[in-house]
């Protein structure tokens, strides 16, 4: 099965942070950003996307796991933690290039995007003001943009 | 007879113009001049002008050069008017 | 409680110590948050006769019971104070990551009092407050100030609310920034920081936030959300407040070169359909924001290329049309400059036209400018003069006191033009051809003010003839400004309001639904009238007479000399009969004050007693005392 994962369209996204607000909503309970397991990025003012997990093909975080803790499985081939085996060390976030995994001091293991599988779609998806996100696959992704360079190539 | 619409904001995008002269026949109302205004251009239906009413959306107001902001879309339409199509300035 | 934390951080700068004040459901009940809120502990802390720019004016911050929660573009605080400007109640709201924070942190308020020994700037780490030292900080804009200490602490969950060089150096309208493009930008709430020697106040609140009915909040939310995306928002997000710039000057409400005119031939020119086009980079928005309004441009070719800033309408208007300016990259440099040294853009603008009149009168000549051509659409001289008043030097001192007191000092017929109500520069409304808006501004409680006072949208309604005055406007204007009041404590932006069908029982509902407490339409809607009263409450208290609530002579003398609204003018009858007829809607006395029995109709006995620090019946005037 493709690899799905939820893709922030950069052009679409204006940091509101809402995702962040109704994913930590729906898994915590209450409103706290940082266990969001979406989050956005904002580094000058005209740069801002959200980032979650992306369950890389050869995921980093997985090689780097001292407790062999995590492992890419279920039905919608999500990243997947035995928590039991997790001590919160988080190599695994220094392992990932893209700061999708968060320590949960609360559990002391760590929390990642996990597509909502209890949901008919994923929160932030639903919710996002701008539909910037979606449930995507790189093939798609890569889709969209090659149509978007191909109508380029035809503006006078 | 003929009239004019001035256009600003986006309605100058979908209408291409920011000027639409329109000729209408006499005795025509403020809504004979609505419907014109959609039968040029249809996008006008999303958004700014109600469908079945053809009244204005919240917050696209009809001015009128001369006589202020009207709603009433019964009011009879003059050889020569100059309408203004906004929408409304709001905070900022 | 659920949401609202009860409690006030009150930090005491002479002393260098802190402590928790309980707020009560009560309180919180009667208020809710923002202005509300920030104006009942303003009343209870500022000594009565406190000079604004003295260690006893308190600085109060305050959150909502809405912020922290996914609710629509709650992420709000409001700034209030005893206003270096005008004399009288200063509040101002702004927004974002820094307003989280603070809510985050624990805080539903928080009061600063005295002066520093040195200059500090806080560190408020969710419940230990450090004050450090703040020298290296001094002479950095706001987002340098910014930047240097969220990269000192390492963690970008650290916010930061601070002054630039403008505040530090008591400009009168200096501003409090925040999250490097947001400003609390009226009144002066910069300078009484300045005046305590506090730079900054940086901020990380981790505190998660919970609500009563987190099911039923989503559904309400989500809903708004949705609805937040159709034309009852579109001029906010496609062309943003800057489409105001073409539809006021065809109504002849464009204020040009110091109300000389009231449209402006450079309109097409720094119109928001113009900046849209050719200057539009992105489009961003508030933390919790569904619409995104701000708009950041980008300066491509010429002196200021690289440029990038973002611009409201007011801005616009006053660094533009208002100083005859029709040059987009000068307008944007100057605001750029505004953010920078942290001053009001509006008041910024409202003081350079009127030192550009005065320039194009004689009174001001090249000797007093240090050689600068200060004539009306010179983009130049606009650019210089943003950082002359933001460093106070040569005529940019005089400047910086607000075109009340540049004029009273200045004399030669200079108050004819100084564009002010009660000290506070008149925004991008012109009064003569916007009669209702005229009483807004006259009777404004922090003064000249479409914000508080939005009447222009009784103007610009059909069935109301916006060149005639007549007193049913008086009952209009309160309306306008008792809902503002409920949108500034609750707090929601103002750019949602039309996204509520029926405003008092849906926000209401949102009310409850957050925090827990009980609230109905009624008595919601009765918050706004309580909060108004109460900057009444203070305002009397401090000072305020009758002879504040008016315009400029400009208004009644000089008529607009051309465009759609020729002729228009205000006459001193037809605004006494506004203002009275205002008086008596709000059930006060033929003088404009508050008697006992309105007070004790919105449950504000404890008011009665705070008003009684009054000093000895005696009313010195604020501003000449």
């Amino acid at each position: 099965m493709e690899r799905k994962y939820i893709h922030c369209e950069v052009d679409k996204c204006t940091g509101c942070r809402i995702c962040e607000f109704v994913c930590s909503a729906a898994k915590e309970g209450r409103f706290h950003q940082e266990l969001s397991r979406i989050r956005v990025a904002h580094p000058t003012p005209a740069v801002v996307v959200s980032i979650a997990c992306r369950f890389c093909e050869n995921a980093p975080c997985i090689a780097a796991c001292p407790k062999d803790a995590l492992t890419m499985s279920g039905e919608n081939n999500t990243l997947q933690l035995d928590k039991a085996r997790c001590t919160g060390c988080g190599w695994c976030i220094e392992a990932c290039d893209f700061g999708a995994i968060t320590v949960d001091r609360s559990t002391k293991s760590v929390v990642m995007c996990d597509l909502c599988p209890s949901l008919p779609q994923p929160r932030c998806v639903e919710t996002c003001p701008k539909k910037a996100l979606s449930l995507s696959t790189s093939e798609a992704v890569a889709q969209r943009a090659r149509d978007r360079a191909a109508a380029k190539s035809t503006e006078s | 007879m003929e009239c004019t619409v001035e256009l600003f904001g986006t309605l100058r995008q979908l209408m291409k113009t920011s000027e639409v002269k329109l000729k209408l026949p006499p005795g025509a109302s403020l809504k004979d001049l609505v419907a014109a205004l959609v039968e040029r251009e249809a996008g006008l239906l999303e958004g700014v002008v109600d469908p079945k009413t053809l009244a204005l959306s919240v917050p696209y107001r009809l001015y009128q050069e001369g006589r202020g902001f009207v709603d009433d879309l019964g009011r009879k339409v003059e050889r020569g008017d100059r309408f203004v199509l906004m929408s409304v300035a709001v905070g900022g | 409680m659920y949401s609202y934390s009860g409690k006030c951080l009150v930090v005491d700068l002479t002393t260098q110590s802190t402590r928790l004040e309980e707020l009560s459901e009560s309180l919180l009940s009667s208020y809710l948050g923002g202005v509300g809120l920030g104006t009942r502990l303003l009343l209870e802390k500022c000594p009565p006769g406190a000079g604004p720019l003295s260690p006893d004016n308190p600085l109060v911050f305050a959150s909502s019971g809405l912020a922290g929660t996914m609710v629509p573009t709650a992420s709000k605080h409001a700034v209030v104070t005893k206003s270096p400007l005008t004399g009288l109640v200063g509040d101002s709201l702004s927004s974002s990551h820094w307003s989280l924070a603070l809510k985050r942190a624990g805080y539903d308020a928080m009061v600063i009092t005295g002066m520093a020994p040195s200059w500090v700037y806080l560190f408020i780490d969710d419940d230990i407050v450090h004050s450090r030292k703040a020298e290296h900080l001094l002479g950095k804009g706001s987002s340098q100030t910014e930047e240097a200490i969220r990269r000192d602490a390492g963690d970008n969950r650290v916010r930061v609310a601070s002054i630039g060089p403008g505040g530090e150096r008591l400009v009168r309208y200096a501003c409090i920034s925040n999250d490097s493009s947001r400003q609390a930008g009226r009144t002066g709430t910069g300078a009484v920081m300045g005046s305590k020697r506090l730079k900054a106040i940086a901020i990380r609140g981790t505190r998660p936030i919970s609500v009563w009915d987190l099911d039923g909040l989503q559904k309400v939310c989500s809903d708004l959300y949705a609805r937040s995306q159709t034309s009852s928002t579109e001029k906010y997000r496609i062309l943003g407040t800057p489409g105001n710039v073409l539809v006021l000057n065809r109504l002849s409400a464009l204020p040009t070169r110091n109300f000389q005119q009231a449209s402006f031939e450079g309109a097409e020119g720094i119109s928001g359909e113009h900046l849209a086009e050719c200057y539009l980079a992105k489009v961003t928005a508030c933390a919790t924001c569904p619409i995104a309004c701000e708009h950041l441009y980008r300066v491509q070719e010429g002196p200021y290329a690289g440029l990038e800033m973002m611009l409201d309408y007011e801005s616009l208007f006053a660094l533009g049309p208002l100083c005859g300016i029709s040059s987009v990259p000068a307008v944007l440099k100057a605001a750029e400059l505004c953010d920078f040294y942290g001053i009001d853009t509006i008041s910024t603008g409202g003081c350079i036209a009127w030192a550009m009149e005065c320039f194009e009168k004689g009174l001001l000549t090249a000797n007093d400018t240090q050689g600068l051509d200060l004539s009306f659409g010179n983009p130049d001289a606009l650019v210089t003069m943003v950082e002359r008043i933001g460093k106070r030097e040569g005529v940019g001192d005089l400047l910086a006191e607000g075109t009340m007191r540049a004029s009273a000092q200045l004399k030669g017929g200079s108050e004819h033009w100084a564009i002010h109500s009660k000290g506070l520069e008149l925004p991008g409304y012109d009064p003569r051809s916007m009669k209702t808006q005229a009483l807004g501004f006259a009777v404004g409680l922090r003064g000249g003010c479409h914000n508080r006072s939005p009447s222009y949208e009784v103007d610009m309604s059909p069935g109301v003839d916006r060149l005639k005055a007549e007193p049913g406007r008086g009952l209009l204007n309160k309306e306008k400004e008792d809902f503002a009041a409920v949108l500034d404590s609750l707090i929601i932006c103002k750019f949602m309001r039309r996204c509520f069908d029926d405003f008092f029982a849906e926000a209401s509902r949102l009310y409850t639904l957050a925090t827990g407490i009980k609230m109905g339409p009624a008595g919601l809607k009765q918050v706004g009238e309580r909060v108004n009263n109460l900057k009444k409450a203070f305002n009397i208290r401090e000072g305020w007479t009758q002879a504040d609530d008016w315009l400029p002579p400009r208004m009644f003398k000089d008529p607009i000399p051309s465009g759609e609204a020729t002729g228009a003018v205000l006459s001193e009858g037809e605004l006494r009969m506004m203002i009275d007829a205002y008086y008596k809607a709000r059930g006060w006395t033929a003088s404009g004050l508050i008697p006992l029995s309105k007070l004790k109709e919105l449950g504000m006995d404890d008011v009665v007693e705070l008003m009684k620090g009054q000093r000895n019946g005696a009313q010195v005037h604020p501003l000449r005392g």
